[in-house]
């Protein structure tokens, strides 16, 4: 029996569904699905409803919403814009460590199409255990009512545990075998990206939506996924 | 032109022919004219050349490091290996004065298996650019200490906590930094690296097939030879 249940997080915004929904099914395989979306969708498992509204505050709500309907060790946060692959799913943090799988390569939408890396934790990557989850999170609203754009972010980065004064959780670099592939795309939801912004930069969410830079370590082509001038094309 | 940069160039000659005249055309126009000192083993005609002057090992690199950083007289120097290419970019790096710099934007790539660039989250001394006179003092501490050099099964990288604490000697702080185009380092079986030699080294674990300026692993594969 599955140890680990994905929780399926979409607004229904992005434009490659279809096939995300595809590739994603054959990678989580038998483990239980947890589908909270803005729309009813054909997919196997649990389906709850969210609006329409996009913000971080609500990821991390609706994340423990899902924590607490599922009843697996684990819990793996599956996202709209990111591809994974069947190993992915295998990575095991143990039970009091939030685990991050670093093998992510990031395309965005606009620009040279090429496949970026960068040492970071990312939400979309995260395998954790469920019961830290659904008490990490709980600390957190008990808190904060709703948590400031520039404060959130992934659980068990020490850095944004320390800012919200809550317990700094346990967290670990996983790589899985087959990169995670995610894409950076202008359906995301907005945010400004820090609290202080620089002279140059621009106030307008949406503006600031194309202003993300790459990571340094770059590629055209990486295993299984293949080139990024053609993947690129299933995001329509 | 002044320059503030000396490349260190560490080869025990023992790369491929057609390879160490293909990786040096690539280094000279990186280095872009700036002073070179080349420790071989063999008398080369490539910048400022002098002999190693110990036996292989580890430790000797290291040695051999600190003999070139002491020869220079920029403020900085950058490491360059025999089985690496390195990108112009590379050069115009200035980490702060006070940490032992490290450019994380290296790919492995392995001349045994399938050819395919491999990335690891370690710092490797063929990517190290430093404040020279940093390298020295922490080099001579090594040395002060080991005089007759230090311990193959610990010896490594200068800013690697394990190493120093292993060594017992000052940790130093390290600033890693990142080119847009990476540094390229070619596993071997000529490598003083013992899992290298008998390949058993493992794949790190973000792979790419294909990467910006340096082309498909399986063609760039080839000039090793």
């Amino acid at each position: 029996m599955a140890d680990l249940t994905c929780l399926f997080l979409t607004v229904n915004r992005v434009p490659w569904m279809a096939y995300h929904n595809k590739i994603m099914l054959e990678a989580i395989g038998d483990c239980p699905l947890i589908t909270i979306s803005a729309e009813s969708m054909n997919l196997p498992g649990i389906q709850l409803r969210q609006s329409a509204e996009q913000s971080h505050d609500k990821i991390y709500k609706l994340m423990l919403q899902g924590a607490k309907l599922a009843a697996t060790d684990y819990i793996a946060i599956v996202e709209d814009d990111m591809l994974y692959s069947k190993d992915h799913f295998e990575l095991r943090p143990p039970l009091d460590t939030f685990g991050y799988n670093w093998n992510r390569w990031s395309l965005f939408t606009w620009g040279e199409p090429t496949f970026s890396f960068k040492r970071r934790y990312c939400n979309g990557c995260s395998i954790l255990p469920r019961l830290e989850m659904i008490d990490a999170l709980e600390e957190r609203f008990s808190k904060w009512k709703e948590i400031p754009h520039h404060l959130n972010g992934e659980l068990g980065f020490e850095k944004v545990e320390r800012n919200l004064g809550v317990k700094v959780r346990k967290s670990v670099v996983l790589y899985s075998k087959i990169p995670v592939v995610q894409i950076h795309h202008t359906y995301g939801t907005p945010g400004i990206g820090r609290a202080h912004l620089n002279q140059n930069d621009t106030a307008d969410l949406e503006a600031r939506k194309i202003r993300k830079r790459m990571g340094f370590i770059r590629a055209y082509e990486v295993p299984f996924w293949g080139k990024s001038s053609e993947l690129i094309f299933n995001f329509k | 032109m002044k320059y503030d940069l000396t490349a260190i160039f560490l080869t025990n000659n023992e790369v491929p022919s057609e390879w160490m005249k293909f990786h040096n055309k690539i280094l000279l126009e990186s280095l872009n004219g700036a002073p070179l000192i080349t420790l071989s083993r063999k008398p080369m005609n490539l910048g400022i050349n002098i002999l190693q002057d110990k036996p292989k090992s580890m430790s000797n690199i290291y040695w051999q490091l600190l003999r070139g950083a002491k020869m220079a007289k920029t403020d900085y120097i950058a490491v360059v290996e025999d089985d690496s290419l390195y990108p112009r970019e590379h050069f115009l790096q200035r980490p702060n004065k006070n940490c032992i710099g490290y450019n994380m934007n290296h790919w492995s790539l392995f001349t045994w298996g399938e050819p395919i660039y491999s990335w690891r989250n370690r710092r490797g001394n063929y990517s190290m650019l430093s404040y020279r006179k940093l390298v020295i003092e922490a080099l001579e501490e090594r040395f002060k200490k080991y005089p007759n050099g230090t311990p193959d099964r610990i010896t490594g990288e200068i800013g690697r906590p394990m190493v120093e604490r292993n060594m017992g000697i000052t940790l130093r702080p390290v600033e890693e930094f990142e080119t847009t185009v990476s540094i390229i380092n070619f596993n071997h079986s000529n490598a003083s690296d013992r899992l290298q030699l008998r390949q058993r080294k493992s794949l790190g674990e973000i792979r790419a097939n294909s990467i910006p300026y340096w082309g498909e692993a399986s063609e760039l594969v080839k000039h090793f030879k």
